[in-house]
C-alpha cells in the first residue's frame, strides 16, 4: 500500500474516532438528561468530561 | 514527604468511608476521596487546587472506555438482531441428547460476549438468561444454574482478547498489552469448563435434556436469520484483528474500538429485523454507567495519588513484601479487593505487584494474567458484587445469596485459585505461553 494512501486511511480512521467519541458523548448526554437519580446524573457529567474535551480537540 | 503521602492515604480512606456512610455509590465515593486528597494536597503542598490533574486523570483509561462501550454495543446489537437466540436454539436442537457437547458449546457461548467486551456483566445480560433456560431444561437446579452462569461470566471477563484488569495494570506499568492471549486463554478456559461441568455436569432431576422443553423456553429467532448473518460480523472482527497483526506495516492501524464499530455496522446491515440503533446505544451506555464511571473516576484518583506521592508509598510497601507471603495470600486478597474496589484494584495493587514480580525475575505477563483471572472471582463479593447480583437478578434466583449461591461457587473458585497460584509460582517456566 502506498504511503499516501496509508496516510489518507489513517486520517479517516482518526476522524472516525472523533465521530465515535461524539456519538458516545451524545448517548451519555441523552441519558444524563433522562435520568432522575442525582447520583447517576453527577456520574454521567463526570464521564462526559473526557469525551467532550476529546471532541473539542482540547485534550 | 512520607508523612504527607501517609496523610493523603488516610484522607482517601476516610473520605471514601464517609461517602459510603452517606450512601454514595462506589464511583462517587472514589471521586469524593480524590477531591478530598486534592484539596489537602493543594492547601498543604502546592498552594493551588490541582484541577488540571483531576481532569488529566479522567483520560487515563479513556481508550479502555471506548473499547468497553463499542464492544458492548456490538454484542447488544447481535442480541437485538436475534443472533444469540439463533445460536443457542441451534445448539440445543443439534446436541440435545449429547450433554457433554451441549455443555461445552454453552460454555463457549457464555465466554464470547465477556471475552470480546471484557465485562462479565455483558455475558450475563446478553446470553445468561438463554443459557440458564437450557440448563434448567437439562435438570440443573436453580442454585447450581445461577452459580454456573456467574462463574462462566466471571471467566469470560478474564478471557482474551479483552481483559480489563490486565489492560489497566499493563497501562499503569508502561507495559504493552501483548502476549497475554495464551496464559489468559488457558486459565479462563480451564476455569470456565471446570465450573460448568462441576456445577451442571450432573442433573438433579431428569438426566436427559428434553429438546421440545428446552426450545420452548427460548425466544424464537427472527425469520430469515441464518449462520451467515450471525457469523459474518464476527468474521469481519477477526479478519480486521488478524490483518493488523499479519501485515503490521501495510495495514492501517484501526484499533479495537473502530473494529468493534465496523463489526456493529455489519450486524446492522445483515440483521433480518429493523434495529433501533439509538435505543440500543443509549441502553448500552446506561448499563455500562457503573463500569465506565469507575474507570474515569479511578483515573482521577490514581493521578492525585501519583501527584502527592501516595502511589509511590503503596508501591514501596508492596515491593518489599516477601514472595512466599504473596503466593500464600494473593488468592484471597485479590478477589476480596475486587469486591471492594472493582476495576480500581488493577492499577492500585496490580501495578506495584507486577513491578515486584518483574524485579524478582518472574515472567510479568504470565504473573499478571494469573492475577487477572483471580480478580473477577471477587465479583460476587460485597460491597459491589456486580456480576453476582446481575446473575441472580437475570435468572430470578430466589435462594439465599451467600449461604446458597456463593457457597455453590466455592469449589470452582478454589480450583481456579489453585491454578492461578501455580501459574504465579511457575510463571518463568510457563513463559512459553506468552507469545
Amino acid at each position: 500500500m502506498s504511503d499516501a494512501l496509508m496516510i489518507l486511511i489513517n486520517q479517516i480512521v482518526t476522524y472516525g474516532y472523533y465521530a465515535m467519541t461524539l456519538l458516545f458523548a451524545c448517548a451519555l448526554a441523552w441519558n444524563l438528561r433522562k435520568t432522575r437519580d442525582p447520583q447517576e446524573a453527577v456520574l454521567y457529567a463526570v464521564i462526559l468530561i473526557p469525551f467532550i474535551l476529546r471532541v473539542l480537540h482540547v485534550k | 514527604m512520607f508523612a504527607h503521602a501517609y496523610m493523603i492515604l488516610g484522607i482517601v480512606v476516610a473520605a471514601f468511608l464517609a461517602a459510603k456512610v452517606l450512601r454514595l455509590s462506589t464511583e462517587l465515593s472514589m471521586l469524593a476521596a480524590a477531591f478530598a486528597a486534592a484539596v489537602y494536597h493543594g492547601v498543604v503542598w502546592s498552594g493551588e487546587f490541582p484541577l488540571r490533574h483531576i481532569v488529566e486523570g479522567t483520560f487515563t483509561y479513556f481508550d479502555v472506555c471506548l473499547i468497553f462501550i463499542s464492544a458492548t454495543f456490538f454484542m447488544a446489537l447481535v442480541k437485538e438482531s436475534g443472533g444469540v437466540a439463533f445460536i443457542v436454539r441451534r445448539i440445543v436442537g443439534a446436541f440435545h441428547s449429547h450433554r457433554f457437547i451441549c455443555l461445552l458449546l454453552l460454555t463457549f457461548v457464555m465466554l464470547i460476549p465477556g471475552a470480546l467486551t471484557g465485562s462479565g456483566a455483558t455475558s450475563v445480560l446478553t446470553v445468561g438468561a438463554l443459557v440458564g433456560s437450557v440448563l434448567s431444561a437439562m435438570g440443573v437446579d436453580e442454585t447450581r444454574k445461577a452459580a454456573a452462569i456467574f462463574m462462566t461470566a466471571a471467566m469470560s471477563a478474564a478471557a482474551p482478547p479483552i481483559n480489563l484488569w490486565a489492560m489497566m495494570a499493563a497501562a499503569g506499568a508502561n507495559m504493552p498489552y501483548v502476549g497475554f492471549n495464551g496464559p489468559l486463554a488457558v486459565l479462563s478456559l480451564l476455569g470456565a469448563l471446570f465450573s460448568m461441568f462441576w456445577l451442571a455436569g450432573r442433573a438433579s432431576s431428569d438426566a436427559h435434556i428434553s429438546r421440545e422443553d428446552a426450545l420452548a423456553r427460548l425466544p424464537e429467532a427472527p425469520e430469515g436469520m441464518n449462520w451467515l448473518r450471525v457469523l459474518l460480523p464476527f468474521v469481519v472482527f477477526g479478519g480486521l484483528l488478524a490483518a493488523g497483526r499479519i501485515w503490521p506495516f501495510d495495514f492501517p492501524i484501526i484499533g479495537l474500538p473502530m473494529i468493534f464499530m465496523l463489526s456493529a455496522c455489519m450486524v446492522w446491515l445483515l440483521s433480518p429485523v429493523k434495529l433501533r440503533v439509538w435505543r440500543v446505544l443509549s441502553d448500552t451506555v446506561r448499563n455500562l454507567l457503573p463500569l465506565v464511571g469507575i474507570m474515569v473516576v479511578v483515573g482521577a484518583l490514581i493521578q492525585i495519588l501519583a501527584l502527592s506521592g501516595a502511589r509511590g508509598v503503596i508501591s514501596l510497601h508492596v515491593v518489599i513484601l516477601p514472595l512466599t507471603t504473596l503466593f500464600a495470600t494473593l488468592f484471597i486478597i485479590l478477589p476480596v479487593s475486587e469486591g471492594i474496589l472493582q476495576y480500581a484494584v488493577a492499577p492500585l495493587l496490580g501495578v506495584p505487584l507486577i513491578m515486584l514480580f518483574n524485579m524478582k525475575g518472574m515472567d510479568p505477563i504470565v504473573a499478571l494474567s494469573a492475577m487477572s483471572v483471580l480478580w473477577p472471582l471477587g465479583d460476587c463479593l460485597p460491597p459491589t458484587a456486580v456480576i453476582g447480583r446481575a446473575a441472580v437478578m437475570e435468572l430470578h434466583y430466589e435462594g439465599r445469596y451467600y449461604s446458597d449461591f456463593v457457597r455453590a461457587c466455592l469449589i470452582p473458585m478454589l480450583f481456579i485459585a489453585v491454578c492461578c497460584t501455580l501459574f504465579l509460582i511457575y510463571s518463568k517456566q510457563l513463559a512459553f505461553l506468552a507469545v
